[in-house]
């Protein structure tokens, strides 16, 4: 055996985000599960909790309403940013990422602060409210507090993760695949239908899972802009444990959550493979499988039929005409995606007393009483300090793992990969219940330990794979360059891969700082009545009181969220 | 008259019939930058024409254009003799071979193969018959559920040309096609490609950046620099007969000797050069001489006598070229065949060339 041989294989490098994951992620959740089936009062086996999950109407009708509103708003998420993120995919590379940018600020711009604005928007005296009373369309009031309030905030809310997750995809889907089809006798639409959707398939499965299992486990718009008929799980998860101690039938409805999310995960990895989420190939399909072959079939039909479609209006009018029609509904989607972030800056300095739109007057005294309140400051303050430790816990943890995957040669490289981004497919609720179950024994809740270590589980899957991406796309004959050139291994780090990583590593760092910062679910548990973050105050203060201060308070979080946004998009690397 | 047989050969001329492919007059400009000035070129019913230039001198843009996939700023496109400027690419019965191919990654290489045949609505026994016999044409037999990324470069190459001739398109486009295969595949594939060409009899208009290709398949070649036409022609006429020195230079190896003209021949730093027969050039003006290293002579028995030493040899397995230095500092390369054997270095040697195998060229 060669020496290299016994070497060790780099993936051990990811060994602490491993360990960091098996105790804060999947031990804990393991126990949750376990405490599902405990018997309130002997602690022995059971399944009352889940007897009493399907037996009690109330119930059963809030467990069919998180799956079908979990359904809807992945069915309009798709739906509607399907051809959004088609028109970006072929817009030219300069301009997409300028509007790209404009797609992901909402998505990090948090739930939280999307649905208050939509709250105040939406709400009695708000501006959208009045543009409808006005056109004749809606009484003032009847807008808020139904099905399709929350099913619109909820689509609005995850819009940008099914366009990041489909542009990604459909980003690489190589043009002259279309250009070709042209040649080769298909009409536009024929080669749209036969080469790019299909192309882009694994793109769509994907933000519909993620959205899927992000919607399984939301309480934030339900909660604020839904009627009781509109409870979801996540808000009977929180009330249980929060208002009764009911740990055993909340632990019930989060093992459904998970069940479900695992469920989903599985039919997806059948269907198209779990690496494609990361943009990985896929599954390569048989190429008899039934599956594909109807696949192409129903695509086919669909080619020539929206073909004939087209060329008969083409041949009614004298030429296609429509081709206004995606960019104006590009720049209109983006428009809806932009305005509550947007409204909410006037909204801060309106000089009156109550929230409305437009505002009477100019003023900074929400500001100042934002300022002046120490309930506030403190909580901002805390919220960057976590969010700065949560950074560097993440970059440290992601870094490693992030050479490790991308330098093995081990067959464990998908396992260890399918870990590190478990966190996004186990519902954010889920892993909030559990942490607060086991910090209740390690003594960790009410800490900014316990709230970190939280968030650090919370942020490894974007760190990790904006790192792995970087580190994959280094070219490593560079660091055997500059060991024939005299440098050892630290001085090749420090002067040939840091400084062409670098870029990857502050976006990752700031990205986790971006995702701490905006945590609610976690500091919501685990932070108690003690140690607020600035969303929990926020948070708090929704559910009591809408003021002009939380404006304030939420002008706060978007400006600070859009200049580090902006940052980590600059430095991040192109690709 | 001489010339202009060897220009434009009998057999290939343009003939009286209508061209295949007429470009007239077509150009294209992206903002200020002209990616193809004006230009004209017939192509005649059957002909392998290459359009060979250096990368970034309009091949690609040229190509794109006559398969309608970038509307050019000006001009008009006929195939056929109709005019085809404004028709979509799926209207143009173009067969296009793209450089990488540009297979369907999620279709097997017989869906890839029947897929312009769906598009034309080939009832199903007719098309599974004649994806089944264009793919043994191009020797895939046996291979048609594969998916194209489990092919080899070769194979997946197979397959573009299987895909492009299955429909039997009268006009063809190859983009590149050979340009990510190595050497030895390369030759193979160029056979390949004659056979398909002499087989089927479709109009081939095939783009590359190497000379040796161009001058191995084309019936003519048309030469591009700097976004226009530089020499139209067969490939012994560019070789023998370059029009220009960045024609002389592109193809083959060249010597060029550089200098001012005057009565008698060209004054160069190495003395009085005798000018080809039939030259008149005007006196006082700047011109060079080229003369291709199979035609350099050692110790001629006439003509001119340039003396010089073997400065640097280069074995070439079939024959030596040897690198010869004037006084004046100018180098020439000759070629020996290896029968002839090399010369030591430092060797003193005469040269000379037959006065008839020189081209007088503007500098």
């Amino acid at each position: 055996m060669t020496l290299a041989g016994r070497r060790l294989d780099p993936l051990w490098l990811a060994a602490p985000g491993l360990v960091f994951l098996l105790g804060f992620l999947l031990a804990p959740v393991l126990q949750l599960l376990s405490v599902s089936l405990e018997d309130a009062d002997t602690g022995g086996f059971s399944l009352a909790a889940y007897q009493r999950a399907f037996g009690v109407p109330v119930y059963v009708r809030v467990i069919t309403n998180t799956f079908v509103m979990a359904l809807q708003t992945m069915a309009c998420c798709l739906v509607l940013g399907y051809p959004l993120a088609y028109w970006l995919a072929r817009l030219p590379k300069r301009r997409q990422r300028l509007v790209s940018l404009l797609v992901l600020l909402p998505f990090w711009t948090s739930a939280l602060v999307k649905n208050f604005a939509w709250l105040v928007l939406l709400g009695r005296n708000g501006a959208v409210s009045g543009v409808l009373d006005w056109l004749g369309i809606a009484e003032p009031g009847s807008l808020l507090f139904n099905r399709g309030a929350v099913i619109f905030a909820m689509t609005h809310s995850m819009l940008p993760l099914a366009v990041v997750a489909m542009l990604s995809v459909m980003g690489q889907i190589d043009n002259r695949l279309v250009l070709a089809a042209g040649t080769l006798g298909a009409t536009r639409v024929e080669a749209f239908w036969r080469v790019f959707f299909q192309l882009s398939m694994p793109g769509v499965a994907s933000a519909g899972l993620l959205v899927f299992i992000g919607a399984l486990g939301y309480f934030i718009t339900p909660a604020l802009l839904g009627s009781p008929r509109e409870t979801m799980m996540g808000q009977v998860i929180i009330l249980q444990i929060q208002t009764m101690d009911n740990w055993i039938f909340a632990s019930a409805l989060a093992a459904m959550l998970i069940g479900a999310a695992l469920l989903s995960c599985l039919l997806f990895d059948r269907l198209f493979g779990l690496s494609a989420i990361a943009g990985g190939s896929g599954v390569q399909r048989s190429p008899r499988s039934p599956v594909r072959r109807f696949g192409l079939w129903l695509l086919a039909r669909l080619g020539s039929g929206f073909s004939r479609l087209a060329e008969g209006l083409a041949r009614l009018l004298g030429g296609h005409r429509f081709g206004w029609l995606l960019p104006a509904y590009g720049i209109a989607v983006i428009a809806v995606l932009v305005l509550p972030i947007l409204a909410l800056f006037p909204m801060a300095f309106t000089s009156s007393e109550f929230l409305s739109f437009p505002p009477p007057g100019f003023s900074l005294r929400w500001f100042a009483e934002y300022f002046a309140s120490p309930v506030w400051v403190a909580a901002t303050l805390r919220s960057f300090g976590i969010g700065a430790a949560t950074a560097v816990v993440t970059l440290c943890i992601a870094t490693l793992a992030g050479f490790g995957l991308a330098r093995s040669g081990s067959r464990l490289t998908g396992a260890v990969f399918l870990l590190f981004l478990l966190p996004m497919i186990v519902p954010s609720i889920v892993v909030a219940v559990a942490l607060f179950y086991l910090f209740a024994q390690l003594g960790l809740v009410a800490t900014d330990l316990g709230i970190m270590i939280g968030h650090t589980v919370h942020a490894i899957p974007i760190a990790f794979v904006i790192l792995l991406a970087t580190l994959k796309g280094y070219d490593w004959r560079l660091d055997q360059a500059a060991a024939t050139l005299g440098a050892n291994r630290l001085r090749s780090f420090l002067r040939v891969a840091m400084p062409l990583t670098k870029g990857g590593l502050v976006a990752a760092g700031i990205f986790a700082f971006l995702s701490s910062f905006e945590e609610l679910t976690v500091a919501l548990f685990i932070g108690g009545g003690l140690r607020s973050t600035l969303p929990k105050q926020l948070w708090d203060d929704v559910v009591l009181q809408v003021s002009p201060t939380l404006v304030a308070a939420s002008v706060v979080v978007v400006v600070v969220v859009t200049a580090l946004f902006l940052l980590a998009e600059a430095l991040r690397p192109k690709d | 008259m001489d010339a202009q047989v060897a220009d434009m050969p009998a057999s290939l001329a343009a003939p009286s019939r209508v061209p295949k492919l007429s470009v007239q007059r077509i150009g294209k400009r992206y903002g200020k930058l002209d990616a193809l000035l004006p230009m004209d070129l017939d192509v005649a019913p059957g002909e392998f024409v290459t359009i060979l230039g250096p990368s970034g001198s309009g091949k690609t843009t040229l190509l794109q254009i006559i398969a309608g996939l970038t509307e050019p700023t000006c001009g008009r496109l006929l195939i056929d003799g109709r005019n085809e400027t404004d028709t979509p690419p799926h209207r143009r019965g173009i067969g296009v071979v793209f450089q990488n191919y540009a297979l369907f990654p999620h279709l097997t290489v017989a869906e890839n193969v029947a897929f312009p045949l769906q598009m034309r609505r080939m009832p199903a026994a007719e098309l599974n018959r004649k994806v089944a016999a264009t793919l043994e044409m191009v020797g895939l037999g046996g291979l048609q559920h594969r998916f194209p990324r489990e092919l080899s470069g070769g194979q997946q190459q197979r397959v573009a040309l299987a895909r492009c001739f299955v429909y039997q398109p009268a006009l063809i486009i190859m983009d590149e096609p050979l340009g990510a295969l190595d050497r030895k595949l390369r030759e193979t594939m160029q056979l390949e490609i004659r056979r398909l060409h002499r087989d089927t009899g479709a109009t081939i208009l095939f783009v590359t950046h190497d000379q040796d290709e161009a001058l191995a398949l084309s019936d003519r070649i048309c030469l591009l620099n700097q976004a226009r036409i530089e020499q139209l022609g067969t490939p012994q006429d560019i070789y023998e007969r370059p029009a220009s020195l960045f024609v002389a230079d592109f193809i083959g190896l060249s010597n060029v000797l550089r200098g001012t003209l005057e009565a008698g021949g060209l004054r160069t730093a190495d003395g009085l050069l005798p000018l080809p027969p039939g030259a008149t050039p005007a006196s006082g003006s700047l011109a060079a001489l080229v003369i291709r290293p199979e035609h350099v002579e050692l110790d001629p028995a006439e003509g001119p006598a340039l003396a010089g030493r073997v400065t640097e040899t280069v074995y070439a397995g079939s024959e030596h070229r040897l690198v010869v230095t004037l006084g004046s500092g100018a180098s020439l390369i000759l070629r020996r065949t290896a029968s002839q054997g090399s010369l030591p270095l430092g060797a003193p040697v005469l040269l000379g060339w037959p006065a008839e195998r020189a081209q007088l060229l503007r500098p």
